[in-house]
């Protein structure tokens, strides 16, 4: 497809209610590694998709480059959404080891989405309810385990209201009860207020389970793209 | 202020490297305006009488840095100093000797600033009283008081290290001050990065550290030279200059990184 038809197609009304992203024969390289090799996709709004495969297959690549944290070498990729409303869940989880976790919370508070810090934290109370944490809060990052940070960075990334989550191994450190509690509070989110999920995981098995369209990746490649209950 | 207020977070972040921030950020502004003060601070002793000279009193309400730099610019004038107002009302005190009572009651009332003129090792008398008219018109006669030209005993030719160190000496303390106001700038970015980091992405904001450092030590700076003015109205106009371009390009060079690291 031409850049003109690409272009049109991006400002389109129909391409902006439909896709979030776009992207066509996508290649990263960091050195001599292709990180990505030639991917083409698309994700419509508010679809969720899970993206597999082993580890250095290219999961975290592919998130970075949705976020617009890494720059694609050659190819083209349309987002049709401000990159201001996606919002990650990192691997690393990403707190602040000098702060409570409590204080890591309200690093997400925008004055510009909540009237009051009242709402804001009404919201936030709602979350860590239903996950299980509220009496947590209290401790310093540095002295929470690695699942509890987990349910941390997802609150957090709920709390900015986005239109896009992208999350990476986001139950890495979760037993499977806690996984599925993590879904389903992201199920619930994209089936309420059409959030489009991007799930990245090594698990093929657990992700399985869930509804979902799977980008399956070996060595940069994306060897399948289908129902995730098909592989 | 948001951007205000994530500065002064920061610096609480970085704990004692970000109140030395704050100190050096001001001291680096203080010691490039008074630059050439501190000069004739340092050298007082070793390098005033070298030359022939003659000192000023300058109405406080005369604009000293323009009067400087055009006596500075003439042929046989070899440095200009501004001189403390306690120098100033020493140099009343010598001039008893050269002028009558009754004009030294009245000039006690007003308020002085000093200027020593260094002239040129063999400039002739006629050249000497050239110089000395053309600061008259410059200044006018009822807002100035010129001393005789004096003649200091001459020094070995040869000049100690001592000597030569002293004559760079103020540089070299404001090279210091700018060398750790550097190191301290990237040892406070570097705690914050993280911070500045998550406050990005989470809280949909662009260049938050850039923009919260423009505010906070723009305000430093600010607070800085009114201080400065209220305590001394003349300046050295090239350092500062240059202080606040190094400054200025810091901030700028802030806004092209990207932090990829850990948060920690």
């Amino acid at each position: 497809m031409s850049t003109q038809v690409f272009k049109n197609l991006s400002n389109s009304k129909g391409f902006q209610d439909s896709f979030v992203f776009h992207a066509e024969n996508i290649s990263v390289k960091y050195g001599r590694i292709h990180a990505l090799n030639n991917v083409s996709f698309s994700i419509a709004k508010g679809e969720v998709i899970f993206v597999t495969g082993k580890s250095a297959a290219g999961k975290s690549t592919l998130l970075n480059l949705l976020a617009g944290d890494v720059k694609a070498g050659s190819g083209r990729l349309i987002n049709s959404l401000d990159e201001r409303f996606i919002a990650q869940v990192f691997q690393d989880v990403k707190l602040l080891h000098d702060l409570t976790l409590e204080e890591n919370l309200l690093l997400s508070f925008d004055p510009q989405l909540y009237k009051s810090k009242r709402e804001f934290m009404s919201d936030l109370t709602e979350l860590v309810q239903f996950l299980g944490i509220e009496s947590k809060l209290k401790i310093k990052a540095q002295n929470a385990n690695g699942g509890l940070k987990q349910k941390l960075a997802l609150v957090r990334a709920l709390m900015t209201k986005p239109q896009i989550i992208l999350c990476d191994e986001p139950t890495s450190s979760c037993d499977k009860e806690s996984s599925i509690k993590f879904f389903e509070l992201l199920n619930y989110y994209n089936v309420k207020k059409g959030l489009t999920i991007i799930w990245a995981s090594h698990n093929k098995e657990l992700v399985k389970n869930f509804p979902g369209k799977m980008l399956h990746l070996d060595n940069g490649k994306l060897v399948y793209s289908g129902h995730a209950c098909f592989i | 202020m948001f951007y205000l207020g994530q500065f002064f977070i920061s610096i609480k972040r970085a704990n004692i490297t970000g109140v030395l921030f704050v100190i050096f950020t001001a001291a680096l502004l203080s010691v490039s305006f008074n630059k050439d003060k501190l000069s004739s601070f340092i050298t007082h002793a070793e390098l005033e009488h070298s030359n022939p000279y003659f000192n000023a009193l300058i109405s406080k309400d005369i604009n000293l840095n323009s009067i400087s730099r055009k006596i500075n610019s003439l042929p046989g004038v070899e440095r200009v100093k501004h001189r403390k107002i306690v120098d100033a009302k020493k140099e009343l005190g010598t001039l008893n000797k050269e002028l009558k009572s009754s004009v030294l009651e009245r000039l006690k009332a007003i308020k002085y600033s000093s200027l020593t003129i260094e002239l040129s090792q063999n400039l002739k008398i006629k050249s000497q009283n050239l110089v000395k008219e053309y600061l008259t018109r410059l200044v006018g006669e009822n807002s100035l008081t010129l001393s005789s030209i004096k003649y200091p005993k001459q020094k070995e030719e040869t000049v100690s290290f001592k000597d030569k160190f002293l004559a760079y000496a103020d540089s070299i303390i404001l090279a210091v001050v700018a060398f750790m106001w550097a190191v301290l700038f990237i040892s406070v970015l570097k705690r914050n990065a993280s911070y500045f980091y998550l406050v990005e992405k989470f809280q949909r904001k662009s260049n938050i550290k850039l923009k919260a450092y423009s505010f906070g030590v723009g305000l430093i700076c600010t607070m800085t030279i009114l201080a400065n003015l209220y305590i001394e109205e003349s300046f050295s106009v090239a350092p500062l200059g240059i202080s606040l371009v190094l400054i200025t390009l810091s901030l700028v060079l802030l806004s092209k990184t990207k932090y990829k690291g850990p948060v920690v």
